[in-house]
């Protein structure tokens, strides 16, 4: 998919006026009757806080095509889907903060399987093993 | 122990072709294999009666052959059919173009059959099912995984390879995640996950197994990133700036109050400068919410600290318009800064590394032609970069060479939330300004149809009228589409001959030179211009605060993906 599609495109768009002392406008033009361009249209009215418009565009559409249309450099997962998986998430954010912070090198005999794969993942984001 | 990296064409029933085409699906190890997950999965586990099915139905029925197959011709088609039935009614099964099938029926048998139930004018048709000899597993009885692509590979030839791909490994598969973490999230073990993700027994068991899985994976990206976060802090040691000049120094030098989170990401920003470690941080707000502002402060402790910093743009137009702020700002403190685009002369450009290298110039802004072999700094400290130049590991070494590991900070106009920040950029820190200053006023949003079209276009013209300017921009389709291009073109004539013949439009594209562009941008800026209609390029722009409206044409397609299959 091309980048000009980013739903969060438009509200960076729409960033482009307001930026001097005149009250701007933002007019969306638009066609059809699909019940989620128009959940999304009303969004874009109600606010202009980007944080809201972005999580509202996961909620609508999930996390592939949110991160498919974002810069390069973003790992790539075979099962995980962000959104879907916020819960499993912030879990493993928990546990991953833990570990680092009692053992960074994961050289404790208990974290010993997990230095095999997480070396295997820094490979593959392009690192090389540290 | 069992080899994940063997050759997928070693696999029962692979061999060379079909190795080809599981390569093309990424396919080339074992490893790839059992990991190749599916998509979704159909139930075929739950046997209805004839009596049961509804018309349209797909369904399982278990059924006795009450005749051979009869194959009749129509043309170069054949049509094989099947009389069948259960104790509640006779039906028929028919297939087209498939005369091996002729054999393998034999009357009084019983059948599992896997297909849709068509029930019309009294008669029961189950069309093109798959079907086991009672008894027999492969194909029906339960439930079936399907995957994603399989180029030429049939569904049923592909769980074919990948039962044997599994019987291979299952039980061993070497454990990767601790004990205490299965047994804290009562996690199953990568055997049996690793089975139950691809031939559940019940439905509710690939939930588990996909539980498991997504946790190991986010888990290791997570942690992966954590430890090249650890790593580059603890073993790289960067530059320790001095406290003597604050931050707020140059606070108070704005003609406008920075908001609270302006503030309190400058307090961040400012203990990653002061310490040994090398900042590596995201700052991440929305568009108008003073990123540059925020850049400026650290460049400002950087230069006063005796470094310099290089401010790096996504556009020539966009570096231009940072160095005329800077200069704005900095000037009277006696503070350098130099412009370096691709656009410049030879001679000047050499002019500037000369300087660059003496420390003649403080603060160097430009697109990525700064990161050339040619540029060198005296002292760099602080690198200040965009998202869309985001550096890879490399590249930062690249920057960290130009200078003693040098500061850097990632600027993102990308909102996305926190927990997700945390996976997407886990390996920097981050900063978020989630605040716009009090001043903007809300940019008032209408979404409007067709029907419109007249009102807004009055909408335009009084504004106009008041000395004000707007954008009309038309989103291309496709990268590379040529009716996304015309229909700029177009719907700037359009606009031109019958609707603003009295005003001055111009049209921008992705596809106008560089220089082109950017010429178009500054007499916009300079108000020569009153419309622009342009692609979405000017999403990264120059400000003209002078323009108030925006519209938005086909708004319906911003957004408009593919929606993906949830594993479900």
């Amino acid at each position: 998919m091309h980048k000009d599609l980013d739903w969060l495109g438009l509200h960076q768009l729409r960033g482009r006026v307001g930026r001097g002392e005149y009250q701007s406008y933002c007019i969306l033009k638009y066609e059809g009757k699909s019940e989620t361009v128009r959940k999304r249209m009303k969004v874009m009215c109600d606010t202009n806080d980007g944080f809201v418009i972005s999580e509202k565009d996961l909620e609508l559409r999930g996390s592939g095509d949110f991160f498919g249309t974002m810069q390069h450099g973003i790992p790539e997962f075979k099962i995980a889907n962000l959104f879907e998986d916020m819960p499993i998430l912030k879990k493993v954010q928990v546990v991953a903060q833990e570990i680092m912070s009692k053992d960074a090198d994961l050289k404790l005999p208990e974290n010993k399987l997990l230095q095999r794969v997480v070396n295997q993942k820094l490979e593959s984001l392009g690192t090389g093993t540290l | 122990m069992v080899d994940l990296k063997k050759d997928v064409k070693y696999i029962k029933g692979v061999g060379p072709n079909r190795a080809e085409l599981l390569n093309k699906l990424g396919i080339f190890t074992l490893q790839d294999l059992i990991t190749y997950y599916p998509r979704a999965y159909e139930d075929r586990s739950k046997p209805k009666t004839l009596y049961e099915c509804a018309d349209g139905e797909v369904a399982l029925i278990e059924v006795v052959a009450t005749s051979r197959i009869v194959e009749t011709r129509f043309g170069r088609k054949t049509m094989q059919k099947l009389m069948i039935g259960d104790e509640t009614a006779n039906a028929e099964a028919i297939w087209f173009n498939q005369t091996y099938l002729k054999s393998k029926f034999s009357v009084g048998q019983k059948y599992r059959m896997y297909g849709k139930i068509d029930k019309k004018y009294r008669k029961i048709q189950i069309q093109s099912p798959v079907f086991d000899e009672y008894g027999v597993t492969q194909n029906t009885g339960r439930i079936i995984p399907l995957y994603p692509l399989t180029y030429n590979l049939s569904q049923n030839i592909l769980r074919k390879i990948m039962e044997n791909g599994i019987k291979e490994v299952y039980g061993n598969l070497p454990e990767t995640l601790p004990d205490y973490l299965l047994k804290k999230y009562s996690l199953p073990s990568i055997n049996q996950a690793t089975k139950a993700i691809h031939f559940p027994e019940e439905l509710k068991d690939f939930q588990i197994a996909r539980t498991r899985l997504v946790f190991e994976e986010l888990l290791m990206t997570q942690l992966a990133l954590l430890k090249l976060k650890y790593h580059d802090t603890k073993k790289i040691k960067g530059i320790t700036f001095s406290n003597k000049h604050k931050i707020a120094e140059m606070i108070e030098r704005f003609p406008f109050k920075l908001t609270n989170a302006q503030i309190r990401v400058l307090k961040e920003i400012e203990e990653d400068m002061e310490s040994p470690k090398m900042m590596n941080r995201l700052l991440q707000g929305d568009v108008g919410s003073g990123k540059t502002a925020v850049a400026m402060c650290a460049a400002y402790k950087a230069v006063k600290s005796g470094y310099q910093a290089v401010i790096m743009a996504p556009t020539a137009i966009l570096a231009t318009q940072h160095l005329e702020n800077f200069e704005k700002m900095l000037a009277d403190l006696n503070i350098k800064c130099e412009l370096l685009i691709s656009g410049i002369t030879k001679k000047k450009k050499e002019a500037i590394l000369e300087k660059l290298k003496d420390g003649e110039i403080d603060i160097l802004i430009g697109t990525h032609a700064v990161l050339e072999d040619n540029v060198e700094f005296k002292n760099l400290g602080l690198v200040v970069t965009d998202e869309q130049h985001r550096f890879g590991v490399r590249q930062r070494s690249k920057i960290a060479q130009k200078g003693q590991n040098p500061d850097v900070l990632v600027m993102s106009a990308t909102p996305i939330p926190r927990t997700l920040a945390l996976i997407l950029y886990g390996d920097l820190d981050i900063s978020i300004i989630d605040e716009l200053p009090p001043n903007r006023k809300k940019i008032e949003t209408f979404a409007v149809t067709k029907r419109m079209q007249e009102r807004v276009d009055n909408f335009i013209r009084k504004q106009i009228e008041e000395g004000r300017q707007a954008y009309i921009v038309c989103p291309l389709v496709e990268e590379g589409e040529d009716s996304g291009l015309k229909s700029v073109i177009e719907l700037s004539e359009k606009y031109q001959k019958e609707i603003f013949p009295e005003y001055r439009i111009q049209y921008l594209h992705g596809k106008m030179r560089p220089k082109e562009k950017d010429e178009i941008m500054l007499k916009f800026k300079n108000h020569e211009i009153d419309i622009l209609v342009s692609t979405t390029v000017i999403e990264v722009g120059v400000d003209v605060p002078n323009s108030n409206i925006m519209v938005i044409e086909d708004a319906q397609r911003f957004g408009l993906a593919r929606t993906t299959s949830i594993t479900r």
